[in-house]
This record gives structure tokens, C-alpha cells and sequence, in this order.
């Protein structure tokens, strides 16, 4: 066969080139993407079951209470610069579906201060949802958290569908909303 | 004068330098086709003048850093009115663009030394000889000019300056860049020889001749600004190591392997006249991924505590440069290949050009095996969308037994005799010294060392120092009657200064992996929690924390840990490991360590951390034969020097001249 | 009177030098390394820290990588294998937690690679280096040692 004969006698320049061209391709596909990301190993399984004390209540919260609904579960605290970034979109989601059983909003207030967490939500607004207080962080090492702050979308039966890191826009909630089912 | 002006001319002088250097990649290009040498001649001078421009230019940028002149951008990001002098004078390469200017200063320093060095013995060569380097610089310039310049102003001028980054606020800075760039622009010269080559189909294979001083001088600074990085990581850093594996410390290392099985294969072309494409490949490979260092640390793309911060436009610029590069030279070298082949061949499987062969394997896929560690999280995060990381343990695998390979080869390597070795001169060669050691390793076995890694490497390192020393001591008793054995090595050396060099070479690298051996396989560790008063052991010393107390400092403060250390019952020393707090505009913590020295190893002790009640959180290690890595350099320095000294053979000058006259 | 105040000195140095040193709680004391914490290391030097640039665990200050070795410590003192910790963060983090990639399925690739590199390298020395012995007795008809003979510089 010619063309078998051609790649035998020039096997070293074709592998070299073939060689190069991948790298080169690797690299121009490996630029702008964010090296910090880490994709979570969560997604497709249930989401951890918690048990934690209810911010400013005295009751306690549970992932267990809110199955038979998607569930969103976000996770802030009053140091963190970004989280007051998506608070309001997240205030608003709240109020959205305060009486309806379409989804339900859960915060977890992660190795924070009451008074930092009660003073954050005075300034900017309280959750209209129910947060929990991971004081040591244990629930969030559960959910792979790694930087705030991140949210988790969780289906009815509490598998997680999607999760996002960094504060959240209207489109990325729409999208994700989407995926679970709802209509806007 | 006004603040500002100065900076000025400094932009000025570039912008000259970078329309020099697209005139004389012009005149270079066109001289032989308008048959106008005299085009060559002021391209030659281009190239000299550029080298005066950017020296000036970095003189006001190191002048504006003295002058601490906030109007300009970059003395105000990278330092402020408490900044020491001596850090003054070096943060030009502190950061992302003066570095870059750096990299530009050498690549002009070398481009005019090599183009007034070699003008008169290759005419022919050096219409692309200084194509080649004024393409790099216009590129070089280009990037700066338009993407990264450190000559941008701020007007109103800043009143207060950020900071230098304060890990960087240390000896080492002044040294580690500056000699590590060295390393990789100076393979550009030989570069540029190469793909003169490749263009001018020159099957003689000179160029491997003209630029081996280069060749050598290129590795011995990268060798040394690799080990300058390692011995500033281990004492700044204070994790008790000098490598990490990291991305960038890679993309040194990668250069590095290249380099030294080029430096190995040169010797079979000029002995036997093999390898011309295969040289090429090395170089080619060599200065790409030199210039793969610079992209991986400034793209982006990778995640590295040496990393500079990234901007997607700066990844893009340079990585087009290094596909057009690659894709230029390694396409001339597919083309052009066939028309270097020589007349030589291998002959014997037990020679020393086999063994060069193998030694060149081992480096080139030594350096394959770090180049697809840096780049497979990337591939498989292309493909699966997952994320993985490839760190010290997998290179602390794979790579060992690649080295030990390696000492093995230079223990057989410069004794085996060029062409062909009969089966009784093997004996004679080796026999004695492969006894020894094998009693050594008994011996070892007996003592009650366990770890075959290190019972593997050290008969090796033993089987190859004494080869070495076997070699050199037969060269001593072989003298002529009446001479005695100092005058008779001195004769030797003068002689053949490469070879002798080369076993000096080895030797220290012998010792380097010594040090490496100890402090990798047989160090101790130990983190306890100490009252004052409490004392723990390590090695052979005992150690008293007395506590901690606050100390300030020029630009930070700090808390001191006092520790008296005792040895064989008698106190010895007294060690204050230290975390500093810079609370400029960059705040940061940082560890120092106290390392005490010796021939045996060494102590190193880190303030890990502190709680209220007085007492502190102290690791510490105790790090055999560490200074036997640095004594180790010190000896490469010296064999390289010795080395140095090796002269042009009197067949390639006479091929030369006859090139002036063709 | 003067050799009862010798001897009188002489006790009293030794009776507080007794004192002192039995006083002292730390004066023979050796303060060693827990032994959770010698686990502790080997595990979390072999996990990446999920916000640092590339370090260890062990290696890193960050607040998540020093909940991470408390938590390894709790577990080891729980009674937990290592193997066990390092599948607990595998669980929540996902492969990048490990500093090298799994030995499983895809990734023998990079594992053997540089092996399998070495072995096909040397196979083409080898191959060449026949080759080119044959080559030379075709073409000259001679033995291949008087070849070699000649070819000595």
C-alpha cells in the first residue's frame, strides 16, 4: 500500500508533527479557563443529609424536611465579599416562591458568626427562607465546599442536578431552574 | 528633571530597538538576494545597537525603582518608600514585565556577542544567523511593546507605592532569575546556528562546533539558576524541601534534560559524525521549551505557586509565538533532514556512541514523562471534563528509576571506547570497580539498611565514582618516564580539557545525587506541640523551646521562636525560626526558618504555630547531606570551567576559513 | 568552724542543686511526636489542598486545609485506615483532592507510559544499530569486525 509504504519511511516527521499540532491544541483549548474550578463529584448523587441549628431560631434545620421538593441550598457567610453580590437575586428567588411548594431555598451560614451573619442579613435584607449554621464547617466539607459562595440545585428526590460556584446571575438561575423541572 | 522623562526615554529607546530589529530581519533576509553585503553589515550593526538601547532602557527602569518614581506603573506596583535598596536594583525582574525585559536584555547581549564573535568564520551562516535572533527580538519586542510594558506611567503619580512581593524580598531574588534566563537565552545562539544550518542543507555539522561553548555555558547556567531556585525554595518557603514538582519548576527542568542529552549527542557528531538531524530535533526542542517555560508561567493555565498573575491576551500573544516558532523550525528540520544525513553509522552495540544513544533516550523521555505530567490535567479536563492532579508522588515514581538508569550509564558511558569494545577491555574497565561496590551493598545490607531504592542507588553512585576515579588514576601511572603524576594530570588535562571537565562534572553531579539520596530517603520529621521548658529530639540533637516573642522589623513584624539546641549533652546553638507578618499594601505571612548547617545535614526548624497560652506548634527536620547537593554544583562549576578550556579542532578552523574564501 | 561551714556549704549547694532538679517537671522529659499526627502527615501529604496553588495539604496554612487535617485527625483517632480518609475526601472533592491520578482504567497511561516510552526507545537503538552492522556488510562485502577495524578513529 503506497500510503503505508509513504508513513513508514516518514514515520518520525508525521509523529512529530502530529505531536506538535496536539500539544499546541491542547494548549490554545486550556487558555481562559478558571485553574481554580473543581468539579464536584456530587453531581448525580444524593446530596448529604445535615442536621443543624436554625440561624436567629431555635429549632433545627434538616435536608430531610424539604424532600418531595427541588431544593436549592446555598451556602454564605458575612465574609464573604462575592455573597453580597448574589444576595439580592437570591432574597427575590426567595419571595418568588415563598407560597408555593415549587422549590424551596435553604442557607447554610458556614464558620460564621451569629451576630457577623445577623448583622449581614440586617443590613442587606433577611433570607426570606430558613438558614442553618454550619459553625465548623463539617456540612460543608460534606458537600465539597471549597470557596464561597456555592450553591447546590437538588431535585425532588434530593439527587443534585448542578452545582455553581461563585455568586449567582439571573441566567444561571433560570437555566438551572429549567433543569428541575420548573417553568419560569 | 521631571518625573517621568526618564521612563520616557526608556520607551523611546524600545521602540527604537524594535524597528532595528524588523530592519534587520529585513536586510538579513534580503542581502543574498540583492547580492548587498552591505545590508548584512548594517543589520550586524542593528543588532549591536539594540543591545546599547535596551541596556539603557533597563537602566531607567532600575534608575526609576531607585528613585522610587510612582508616576511609573510598575515601580508602583512592585514596590514602596520601605523597600530596600538592594531590592530596588532587582525588582526590575520582580514581576511579570521587567522579567520580560530581562529575558530581552540577554537575548540582545547574546545576538551582538554572537554576531561579533562569529562575523569573520561564517559569512555564509550569518545572514540567518542573525535572522533568527532578530525575528526573536522583534517578537520579544513586540509582546512588551504592546502587551506587557513596564514603562507605562500613571499620572497623577502615586504617592505610595504597593510592595514587592514580600517572599520575593530576599537573596535569592537577586540571583535565581538572572541566572536561570541566562541559561535559557543562551540557547538561543546555538539555535540560531542550527536553523542556519537547516536552511543552508550544511551536512558538515560545524555549527555543533562553533556553539558548543555556548552549549556549555547555557547549561551550566541553567543548571545553576535550577539549583539557585531549589536552595532559595528550601530556605524560604520553610516546607523542609527544595523540589516540589510544581508546574513551574517543571518547565525549567524540562529544558534542562534536553540540553543535557544535547550536550552528550554534540560529542557523536564531532567524533563520528552522526546524529545531525537528531542534534537539531535536541536544540530545536531546548529552546522551544525554554520558551515554554516563559508561556506556562504567565498564561494562566496553569495553577503554581511561582505562577504570574494571568491575562487570557498575554497567554494568547505567546503562545501564537511559540506555535509559529515550532511549527517553523521542527517543519525546516522535517524538511531538511534528509539533507544532513553524514556518512557515518553505528557500528557496535557496546560502544560509546550506543551509550550516548541510551543516555540521550533516557534524558528525552525523562523529559517527555514531565512535559505529559504538566500537560495531562489539561488533557483530561479537555476530554472528561474531570480534574486531576499530577504531583510529587507520580513523579517521585516514575522518575527514579529513570535516573538511576542514568548514573548507571555514566559509570560505563566515558569508559567504553568510541566504535567498538572487545569483551576483555570490558572486564579490565569495570570489573574492579562493579566488585567493590557490590561489597559495598552487601555491606550496606548488613548494616541494616533496608530501602532498596536507596541501597540501588548508592552501589550505583559508588560503581560510577569509582569508574571515574579508576580512570583518572590509570591516566595519572600512565606517564612518560620522569615525569611526575602532578605534572603528567596537568599535561592530560590541558590535553583534553573536555573530557577530563566532563568527569569532573560528573563527579559533582555523583555528589549532588548523594545529597539527594540523604535528604530524600533518610530524612526525619517531627510536629510537637512545646510548652517552654519542653524539649523534643531529632537526628541527634535535643531541642529546648524557651518561647516566643515579637520582634520587629524593617517592613513587617514578627514573631521569634527561640530554641537553645544541644548536642551529645552539650548545648550547641541557639535557633529562632520566625513568622513574619508584612503589613504593607500586599499582606502576607510568611515562615522563616532556622537551618543550622552541617557536612551531615541539616537541622531546620519552622514556627508552625502558636497558641495563647505561650506554648507553639514546632516542625522539624532533620535533612541529611544536604549541603553535598550545593557542594555537588560547586563541583559542576568547577569541571564545567575546566571544560571550557577546550579548543576548536584545528579540521574545523581550516573549514571555516575555507568558507570565508568559497 | 571553718570545715563546718565547708560542709555546711557543700550540703546546702547539693540540697538545692536536689531541689532544682527535682522540681523541674520537664528535666529529663522528651516531648515525641503524637502519633496521630505521624498519620495524620502521611495522609495529608498525599492530598492536595482544593484552594492553594498546587500544595499539600500538610504543607498548606489555609483554613480549609487545616479543617482537613483536624478532620483526619478525628477520624484517625476514630479509628478510621487511611485508605478510608483519603475515599472520604475522594467522595466530596473528587480526583483533584489526590495528588496523583488513580491507578485505575484511563489513567494507566501515564502511569506506565514513561516505561513503555523507554522500552520502544531502546528497541530502536537496538534495531538501528543492527541495521546499520548489516548495512555495512552488504555494502561492503567485508566481515563486520574488519569494519569496525577501520572505522576506529
Amino acid at each position: 500500500m503506497a500510503i503505508a509504504e509513504k508513513f513508514r519511511s516518514q514515520w518520525w516527521q508525521i509523529t512529530l508533527l502530529a505531536a506538535l499540532i496536539g500539544i499546541m491544541g491542547l494548549f490554545f483549548a486550556g487558555l481562559g479557563r478558571d485553574v481554580s474550578f473543581i468539579p464536584s463529584p456530587l453531581i448525580g448523587r444524593a446530596a448529604p443529609q445535615f442536621v443543624l441549628p436554625e440561624l436567629g431560631g431555635k429549632g433545627e434545620v434538616t435536608l430531610a424536611q424539604f424532600r418531595g421538593a427541588p431544593v436549592i441550598v446555598n451556602f454564605w457567610a458575612s465574609w464573604c465579599a462575592a455573597c453580597s453580590q448574589e444576595h439580592d437575586l437570591l432574597v427575590q428567588l426567595g419571595q418568588r416562591f415563598a407560597d408555593s411548594n415549587q422549590v424551596r431555598l435553604v442557607g447554610i451560614n458556614y464558620k460564621d458568626s451569629e451576630s457577623g451573619a445577623l448583622r449581614f442579613q440586617a443590613k442587606r435584607g433577611a433570607f426570606p427562607y430558613p438558614s442553618a449554621v454550619d459553625r465548623n464547617g463539617r456540612v460543608g466539607l460534606d458537600f465539597g465546599v471549597y470557596g464561597l459562595p456555592e450553591t447546590f440545585f437538588l431535585d425532588d428526590t434530593g439527587k443534585v442536578i448542578a452545582k455553581h460556584v461563585g455568586p449567582l446571575t439571573a441566567r444561571l438561575i433560570a437555566k438551572n431552574l429549567a433543569q428541575l423541572g420548573l417553568k419560569q | 528633571m521631571m518625573n517621568g522623562t526618564l521612563i520616557e526615554i526608556g520607551l523611546v529607546a524600545t521602540c527604537l530597538a524594535f524597528a532595528l530589529a524588523l530592519s534587520a530581519l529585513a536586510s538579513a533576509l534580503c542581502c543574498r538576494r540583492l547580492g548587498a553585503p552591505a545590508l548584512l553589515v548594517s543589520a550586524k550593526h542593528a543588532l549591536i545597537a539594540n543591545f546599547l538601547l535596551i541596556t539603557l532602557a533597563c537602566f531607567t527602569i532600575v534608575w526609576s525603582f531607585v528613585q522610587l518614581d510612582f508616576s511609573v506603573l510598575y515601580v508602583a506596583q512592585n514596590a514602596n518608600a520601605k523597600l530596600p535598596m538592594l531590592y530596588r536594583l532587582t525588582a526590575l525582574w520582580g514581576a511579570h514585565e521587567g522579567s520580560l525585559t530581562l529575558w530581552l536584555w540577554y537575548l540582545t547581549l547574546f545576538s551582538a556577542l554572537a554576531v561579533i564573535l562569529h562575523w569573520r568564520t561564517h559569512p555564509l551562516s550569518m545572514p540567518y544567523v542573525i535572522g533568527v535572533l532578530a525575528a526573536l527580538q522583534a517578537a520579544f519586542l513586540a509582546f512588551i511593546l504592546f502587551f506587557s510594558s513596564p514603562f507605562t506611567e500613571v499620572h497623577p503619580a502615586l504617592a505610595e507605592g504597593r510592595d514587592l512581593n514580600p517572599l520575593l524580598q530576599d537573596p535569592g531574588l537577586v540571583f535565581h532569575p538572572p541566572m536561570l534566563y541566562l541559561g535559557y537565552v543562551g540557547f538561543s545562539i546555538p539555535f540560531a546556528f542550527a536553523i542556519a544550518a537547516l536552511i543552508r542543507g550544511q551536512s558538515g555539522g560545524e555549527w555543533v562546533v562553533t556553539t558548543r561553548r555556548w552549549t556549555l555555558f547555557s547549561w551550566l547556567a541553567l543548571t545553576s539558576g535550577i539549583l539557585l531556585g531549589g536552595y532559595w525554595a528550601y530556605y524560604e518557603l520553610g516546607w523542609g524541601g527544595y523540589w516540589a514538582w510544581d508546574p513551574v519548576e517543571n518547565a525549567s527542568l524540562m529544558p534542562w534534560l534536553t540540553a543535557t542529552a544535547f550536550l552528550h549527542s554534540i560529542m557523536v557528531q564531532e567524533r563520528r559524525n552522526l546524529f545531525q538531524s537528531w542534534n537539531v530535533f535536541l536544540i530545536i526542542s531546548t529552546f522551544v521549551l525554554s520558551l515554554l517555560g516563559t508561556f506556562l508561567v504567565r498564561s494562566g493555565i496553569l495553577s503554581s505557586v511561582h505562577a504570574f498573575a494571568s491575562d487570557p491576551d498575554r497567554g494568547v500573544y505567546i503562545l501564537l509565538f511559540l506555535s509559529l516558532i515550532s511549527l517553523a523550525s521542527y517543519g525546516l528540520l522535517i524538511l531538511r533532514a534528509p539533507r544532513l544525513a553524514g556518512p557515518g553509522t553505528l557500528g557496535s552495540l557496546m560502544s560509546r556512541e550506543t551509550a550516548l544513544l541510551l543516555n540521550n533516550l533516557l534524558f528525552v523521555v525523562a523529559a517527555i514523562t514531565v512535559l505529559i505530567g504538566t500537560l495531562y490535567p489539561l488533557a483530561v479536563e479537555i476530554v472528561t471534563g474531570d480534574r486531576v492532579s499530577v504531583a510529587a508522588p507520580y513523579f517521585n515514581t516514575v522518575m527514579p528509576p529513570i535516573i538511576l538508569v542514568v548514573v548507571l550509564l555514566m559509570a560505563i558511558g566515558p569508559f567504553v571506547p568510541w566504535g567498538r569494545v572487545q569483551p576483555e577491555r570490558l572486564k579490565s574497565l569495570f570489573l574492579l570497580p562493579a566488585v567493590v561496590s557490590l561489597l559495598l551493598l552487601a555491606a550496606l545490607i548488613l548494616a541494616g539498611m533496608s530501602q532498596i531504592v536507596a541501597l540501588v542507588a548508592i552501589t550505583l553512585v559508588a560503581f560510577a565514582a569509582l569508574a571515574t576515579f579508576k580512570d583518572v588514576a590509570a591516566t595519572a601511572q600512565a606517564r612518560e618516564k620522569g615525569d611526575s603524576i602532578i605534572v603528567n594530570l596537568w599535561r592530560q588535562f590541558t590535553r583534553n580539557p573536555r573530557r577530563y571537565g566532563g568527569l569532573i562534572i560528573h563527579l559533582g553531579t555523583l555528589v549532588l545525587i548523594i545529597g539527594i539520596i540523604g535528604s530524600a530517603l533518610f530524612g526525619q520529621t517531627a510536629t510537637v506541640t512545646l510548652a517552654p521548658g519542653d524539649r523534643m529530639a531529632i537526628g541527634d540533637f535535643i531541642l529546648i523551646f524557651r518561647g516566643v516573642e515579637a520582634t520587629p522589623g524593617v517592613n513587617y513584624t514578627s514573631r521569634r521562636a527561640t530554641i537553645a539546641v544541644s548536642q551529645d549533652g552539650r548545648p550547641a546553638f541557639v535557633l529562632y525560626p520566625e513568622k513574619r507578618n508584612y503589613q504593607g499594601e500586599r499582606k502576607m505571612v510568611t515562615t522563616e526558618a532556622a537551618i543550622h548547617t552541617t557536612i551531615a545535614g541539616d537541622l531546620y526548624v519552622v514556627l508552625a504555630a502558636e497558641d495563647d497560652g505561650g506554648s507553639a506548634s514546632i516542625r522539624t527536620f532533620w535533612n541529611p547531606l544536604v549541603i553535598w547537593i550545593w557542594i555537588g554544583w560547586l563541583v559542576i562549576i568547577a569541571g564545567a570551567v575546566v571544560a571550557f578550556a577546550q579548543r576548536i579542532p584545528a579540521r574545523y578552523r581550516l573549514r571555516q576559513e575555507r568558507e570565508v574564501f568559497a | 568552724m571553718m570545715r563546718v561551714a565547708n560542709v555546711f556549704a557543700v550540703v546546702t549547694v547539693f540540697a538545692l542543686v536536689a531541689i532544682d532538679g527535682s522540681s523541674s517537671p520537664h528535666c529529663a522529659e522528651l516531648q515525641r511526636e503524637q502519633p496521630v499526627e505521624t498519620e495524620m502527615r502521611e495522609i495529608a501529604q498525599n492530598l492536595r489542598c482544593p484552594v492553594c496553588q498546587g500544595q499539600s495539604v500538610y504543607d498548606s496554612n489555609a483554613d480549609l486545609a487545616q479543617q482537613m487535617k483536624q478532620t483526619i485527625r478525628e477520624k484517625l483517632n476514630a479509628g478510621e485506615t487511611p485508605s478510608q480518609i483519603v475515599a472520604f475526601f475522594k467522595a466530596r472533592y473528587g480526583n483533584y483532592v489526590l495528588m496523583a491520578p488513580p491507578r485505575g482504567g484511563l489513567h494507566w497511561g501515564i502511569w506506565l507510559g514513561p516505561f513503555v516510552l523507554v522500552l520502544i526507545g531502546g528497541g530502536l537503538v537496538v534495531w538501528r544499530v543492527l541495521r546499520s552492522r548489516q548495512q555495512i556488510i552488504a555494502v561492503a562485502g567485508h566481515s563486520a569486525h574488519d569494519d569496525m577495524e577501520r572505522l576506529e578513529l
